[in-house]
């Protein structure tokens, strides 16, 4: 099924530098980033004060701000977009994001809490908890009839922007999973995990149905190894900004910067059965991180044979959980024993990946 | 990019079973070499040494490709069951501990090849209305009805997925007799030209020769042609691809019909009171 905006062939940005700003400003030049929302509006033909924009980061999965952070998407980053889309006149703005398994282990997670946490500080635009904002929707495929965050689904223009880090579910996460956060269900594991649908499904039936206009991913400090997606002993400092008009393309090219078939990466094969292949072009330095640890197979493999089970799955969401900040306290007071199991899981994470 | 790639899955099947056959192989041999400790001296201790060291052979075989070499896939199967149920009982008979167990575990990783086959094809194809099997059966018929020198609009797999999806969307009685079919085609119609393999293990051509014998044979296998026929046409030539192909223009893109109304022409009711008015 051709889709207007991922089956196209597309091209990808890789900047990189020093300032981590000025790469993003020239990852925005370089990919006509501007010019293309300028587009969007002169299609829309609405005001541009009206035209609202939702820029969907990597906020939920921190447990506590870091520095230097490999794990949720750069706050100052995503305000500088902002900033530069303030200056182009568009103030309908908001930054969304979903709650999401943490919620198994601490109280109080509401995305504005987490956000307020990394240093959002919601000027020039609004901080939108997408599960206080459930509206139905009939999805068709896996999800069928579900719920879909109100300003996701009204927003004339929507971006990902992503973090670079690996992640045991698909080897890596990025631009295509990064929407899966979208989903308003806090209780993933239930609702978007199991024998009957797939969180690679789910994810993207949800981006088809909701395209996204552009995507940038945060690859200035990436997380890699076993538990990447949650935590980084180790952060690696990659200094790169992706940009692309085509997330599809853009995380393919993540996982060849990771030395990965993306192929393997679960949503990108999903992508690729949906949407069909496309032609990427990259511009810029496609020299492999190193050092990188990515996750082998095995791992991916057995992992997703544990998840299919709903206590299963939610164990281990609540065993990569136990470290978090204290203004979230635990749901129970039992917590720290998945404390313990995660330093037992660290002492063995070696064995779980392979080195680039 | 390649649509259709070996999945994560199959990757790692493929490993597991070059390491698999590398180990029954290795064991068949050490079993011999210790032939006291496991029972395995006379006539059927020997048999069952054999199975094992071939089942390890034809695995082996297996993973250089099991795309490629379905057949060798499907019989290194059968005998690695027959090498673990053969340990097993041989172990019970003789009373020797360690062939039982040598037995149980390779129950044990036969389950896991299988469960490993299935997530293969499940995350390849993630079939709606056929079972596994029968999707690989519906691929295979694909390619072998579908003749058109290379120049294809679709690939096989589409076509199964097609058929598939198009199978799934609707409830008929007959929909039991699609399966009952497959089942059919996919474990006897090689029969017909003396080959105990499944229809999806045969090569294209051994298949081609199996379609061509039924094609003009009489009484049910006569049926079977035609559903096959029929399939693989609905799969192909209903999509928007197979129907370029040929040269078919959908009715609203036709120059003539540009700008037509295609909205259903409406009728009252000739048996509502009043109509004859």
């Amino acid at each position: 099924m051709k889709h207007p905006i991922y089956s196209k062939d597309a091209t990808v940005y890789l900047e990189s530098g020093t300032d981590k700003f000025a790469a993003m400003q020239q990852a925005m030049l370089g990919s006509a980033f501007l010019e293309h929302i300028e587009s969007a509006l002169a299609t829309s033909g609405k005001p541009r004060q009206e035209f609202s924009i939702a820029i969907k980061p990597n906020i939920m999965t921190a447990s506590k701000w870091l520095d230097p952070n490999p794990v949720y998407t750069d706050p100052e980053l995503v305000e500088f977009l902002v900033d530069r889309l303030g200056e182009r006149g568009f103030h309908n703005i908001a930054v969304v994001e979903a709650r999401n398994v943490y919620d198994y282990s601490y109280q109080q997670r509401s995305v504005r809490a987490v956000a307020e946490m990394l240093g959002y500080t919601s000027r020039g635009y609004r901080i939108e908890d997408l599960s206080e904002q459930k509206e139905p929707y009939d999805y068709g495929g896996v999800l069928g009839q579900h719920y879909v965050g109100r300003t996701w689904r009204d927003a004339d223009y929507r971006i990902s922007f992503a973090k670079n880090k690996s992640h045991w579910q698909c080897f890596y996460t990025g631009c295509l999973k990064n929407i899966y956060g979208c989903l308003p269900e806090a209780d993933k594991m239930r609702h978007y995990h199991g024998k009957k649908r797939e969180f690679y499904e789910c994810c993207i039936l949800i981006v088809d149905r909701f395209p996204v206009h552009f995507g940038f991913l945060d690859a200035w400090v990436s997380g890699d190894g076993f538990s990447g997606h949650v935590r980084d002993a180790k952060p690696n400092f990659t200094r790169t900004i992706f940009a692309s008009e085509n997330i599809f393309a853009l995380d393919w090219v993540m996982g060849e910067k990771m030395e990965i078939n993306p192929a393997l990466n679960y949503v990108v094969q999903e992508a690729m059965h949906r949407w069909g292949t496309i032609q990427i072009t990259r511009q810029g330095n496609m020299t492999t991180w190193h050092p990188w640890d990515n996750i082998r197979p095995f791992v991916v493999l057995a992992l997703d044979a544990l998840e299919e089970a709903y206590w299963t799955s939610r164990f281990f969401s609540r065993s990569f959980a136990s470290e978090q900040d204290e203004r979230f306290p635990p749901v129970s007071r039992t917590q720290w024993l998945f404390g313990i199991l995660q330093r037992i899981t660290r002492l063995f994470e070696g064995l779980a990946v392979t080195k680039t | 990019m390649r649509v259709y790639g070996l999945n994560l899955a199959e990757l790692f099947l493929e490993d597991f079973l070059a390491g698999l056959g590398l180990i029954l192989i290795l064991f068949a041999i050490a079993s011999r070499v210790f032939a006291g400790v496991f029972g395995v001296d006379g006539f059927s201790g020997g048999l069952v040494v054999a199975t094992a060291a071939l089942a390890g052979l034809i695995l082996i075989l297996a993973s250089t490709g099991i795309r490629q070499n379905h057949a060798a896939l499907d019989l290194s199967y059968l005998l690695f069951a027959l090498a673990a149920l053969g340990w097993l009982a041989h172990g019970i008979l003789v009373g020797s501990w360690p062939a039982v167990l040598a037995g149980v575990v390779m129950l044990l990783l036969f389950g896991l090849t299988i469960y490993l086959r299935r997530l293969a094809i499940q995350a390849r194809f993630k079939p709606r209305f056929f079972s596994l099997r029968q999707f690989e059966t519906m691929i295979q018929i694909a390619d072998t009805m579908i003749e058109t020198n290379g120049q294809s609009a679709l690939h096989p797999i589409e076509v199964a997925i097609r058929a598939d999806h198009f199978l799934a969307g609707f409830d008929a009685v007959v929909k039991e007799d699609i399966k009952r079919t497959l089942v059919i085609v996919e474990w006897l119609l090689p029969l017909v030209i003396w080959r105990p393999f499944p229809f999806s293990s045969l090569g294209s051509h051994e298949r081609r020769r199996a379609v061509e014998k039924v094609i003009g044979a009489r009484g049910i296998f006569r049926d079977v042609a035609r559903f096959l026929k029929l399939l693989a046409f609905a799969g192909y030539y209903g999509s928007p691809e197979g129907m370029a192909k040929v040269g078919y223009l959908p009715f609203e893109e036709r120059e003539r019909s540009k700008g037509v109304s295609q909205v259903p022409q409406q009728y009252p009711d000739p048996f509502s009171p009043g109509a004859s008015q």
